[in-house]
């Protein structure tokens, strides 16, 4: 794992940038909900949570899309904390990826997906005062998608997709399974 | 005969072996005395991904940094600095800045920001300045131009480290957490104009962090856990006024303040606090080109105070300083030219704990000098030689007056190289006179410096 870190970082800091003329046919814009299980510590003391948001894509190529999507969701301590002192959380995703289709047919798609996130945890009630005012942390994730479009006629084309995050924080790294739906409604 | 040709050739042996050695030693001091690098002066242009001037500083030239904390470094560029009083004279315009709390100076502490900085010169040689002798080098913020029209530049940034902390703190208590490094929100903005014979350009930025990523969390966590835990600031708000009177002759007019709200060890105790200090700047400079003749009227002030802490009470202290200086650059011929310049001033220093008996007191007296200085350089310049000569008479606090000089001649022998050779004296005054008393209440003992820097050198 210590060498993914090393491979991350040296892109990050490689400032790899695409620039070109934006043409707007091939933008779309939409919404998007999901369900949100986390793994571990965060499964343990947090119960599941439902997120909502915005997205925007982009095809740079045939069957091949930059996607970005900014969700919000709230955490709150799941039923049985074991006495640990858990606050609330407001997670704040903003998701960027690259996505290749499969066609099966003229109407359904297979798509597959790869991409980097920043997790924004805001800390929130009284168990959160312990930070004063660094109660806001931001991390770096990585995830993984597959999913399946659908376009029926006069029905907004829709995505419903299964991810697999991993948040690089310290001293475990933070899972988390979202699935959820695509909309494209412009 | 043969005699006599052995013993010739056993002096020209000497005299070669010497000459090896004296080289060695001249180039090592250049050498130690530059932090490694033979860099006499160096501009940095500062680019607008920086976040803070020491930034622009970070992979450009070595530097000694002397913070305790990860954002507030005090520099030094020659690389021999103390703890105690770091030497290198931190100018904007070329006339010094001192409105640092405590006498801890930082670039980041210059009430001035990135944005509206042309270049920034450090200089890792001793040498005279306007301001007095200069033993351990100089960074000079040279401020860029006010725009023609009507321009607002700005930049936003922030920033978190990865791998930290994050649910764990609360499903794992018992584990140690402290590593949460942050940059929050900040800023920087300037807005000018020009009209007719004014100009002028307001500017401010807000740098916001937590002291927390560094080795020394725990033990500030000891001193003031609450404290801890509070975003730290550095805010600061710029006024500039230019008013053209003619083509030769204009008036400056420059304003500006910071507020500092952090952690930082300060520079002769050794030992951590936390800072609310307010600084500011009021600076205003009639320059007339035709004649070389510059006056500027500058004061800075400094006014800090301490919390109390596990171990420690409050402390207050409140620096002014009002300089004037006067200068005049005179062209004699084409090759020859002389600067006169001079300064005068008054700097106080006053310990505001006096007045209260649950404050601890920083000074064992409070402090009232006249500063003046004086000086002349000639600057003869050839084809490929150039050559400068300067000599000053400084008196600061008690001290008797004080003699500083340097000697530079420089050949160059391409379009990129040079050989030179600098030969200076500068006194080193400290930034407040002795006995200064501690928190701890040792006591300190500080002294006047005289240094010689020779070297000889080819870049």
């Amino acid at each position: 794992m210590k060498h993914l870190f090393v491979i991350l970082f040296s892109l990050l800091l490689s400032h790899c940038v695409y620039a070109g003329e934006i043409d707007w046919e091939r933008a779309s814009f939409g919404v998007t909900a999901n369900y949100q299980i986390p793994i571990g510590d965060f499964g343990t003391y947090w119960s599941n949570s439902a997120a909502i948001g915005g997205l925007g894509r982009y095809e740079v190529m045939d069957r091949v899309y930059l996607m970005g999507t900014l969700t919000v969701s709230y955490y709150t301590p799941a039923d049985n904390t074991d006495g640990k002192s858990i606050p609330h959380i407001w997670l704040i995703n903003v998701s960027g990826s690259i996505h290749y289709e499969i066609p099966f047919s003229s109407r359904i798609k297979g798509l597959l997906g790869i991409g980097g996130d920043n997790f924004t945890f805001i800390f929130r009630g009284t168990p959160a005062e312990r930070l004063g005012s660094n109660y806001i942390e931001s991390e770096v994730a990585m995830h993984g998608e597959i999913g399946m479009s659908f376009q029926f006629g006069t029905i907004p084309r829709f995505d419903l997709y299964t991810r697999y995050s991993s948040i690089f924080s310290y001293p475990d790294q933070i899972p988390i399974w979202l699935s959820g739906i695509y909309v494209y409604l412009w | 005969m043969f005699i006599y040709g052995k013993v010739q050739l056993q002096f020209m042996k000497a005299l070669k072996y010497l000459s090896v050695m004296l080289s060695i030693i001249l180039c090592s001091l250049q050498t130690v005395w530059s932090g490694g690098d033979a860099v006499v002066e160096k501009t940095i242009l500062p680019s607008l991904n920086k976040q803070r001037a020491s930034n622009a500083f970070y992979n450009t030239i070595h530097f000694q940094k002397l913070s305790a904390s990860r954002f507030l470094p005090l520099f030094n560029v020659t690389g021999i600095g103390s703890w105690a009083s770091p030497r290198t004279v931190i100018t904007l315009d070329g006339l010094p800045y001192n409105g640092y709390p405590f006498g801890m100076q930082s670039i980041d502490l210059v009430p001035v920001d990135l944005v509206t900085i042309d270049t920034l010169v450090a200089k890792t040689g001793v040498g005279v300045i306007q301001s007095g002798p200069v033993s351990g080098g100089t960074i000079d913020f040279v401020r860029s131009e006010i725009p023609d029209s009507f321009s607002i530049d700005t930049r936003l940034f922030t920033g978190s480290e990865t791998g930290d902390p994050l649910i764990h703190i609360f499903s794992r208590p018992d584990e140690r957490h402290i590593n949460k490094n942050k940059v929050g929100p900040s800023f920087a903005l300037s807005i000018s104009n020009k009209n007719n014979n004014w100009a002028y350009r307001l500017s401010g930025g807000g740098f916001f962090y937590f002291t927390t990523g560094s080795v020394n969390d725990g033990i500030i966590g000891q001193y003031n856990r609450e404290l801890l835990n509070r975003q730290n600031r550095q805010v600061k708000v710029i006024g500039e006024v230019r008013y053209i009177i003619d083509e030769n002759r204009t008036i400056d007019f420059f304003a500006a303040g910071i507020n500092l709200f952090g952690w930082e060890m300060s520079p002769f105790t050794s030992l951590f606090n936390h800072y609310t200090n307010i600084s500011n700047t009021g600076r205003i400079r009639y320059t007339d080109t035709s004649s070389g003749f510059t006056i500027a009227l500058v004061r800075d002030e400094s006014f800090v105070w301490t919390k109390q802490i596990t171990g420690s009470l409050p402390t207050s202290l409140r620096t002014t300083e009002w300089m004037l200086y006067p200068r005049n650059d005179i062209s004699l011929n084409n090759a020859i030219d002389v600067t006169v310049s001079s300064y005068a001033g008054l700097i106080n220093a006053i310990d505001r704990s006096d007045d209260n008996p649950r404050r601890q007191p920083v000074l064992l007296q409070n402090v009232s000098a006249i500063h003046w200085g004086f000086g002349i350089d000639f600057n003869y310049a050839a084809n490929r030689l150039f050559s400068s000569a300067g000599i000053r008479i400084d008196s600061q606090y008690e001290y008797s007056p004080e003699l500083s000089g340097e000697l530079l001649l420089e050949y160059r022998t391409g379009s990129s190289s040079k050989l030179y050779t600098l030969f200076g004296t500068a006194a080193y005054f400290p930034d407040y006179p002795p006995p200064i008393i501690l928190m701890n209440r040792a006591s300190l003992k500080l002294a006047v410096i005289r240094i010689w820097i020779p070297n000889v050198c080819m870049k």
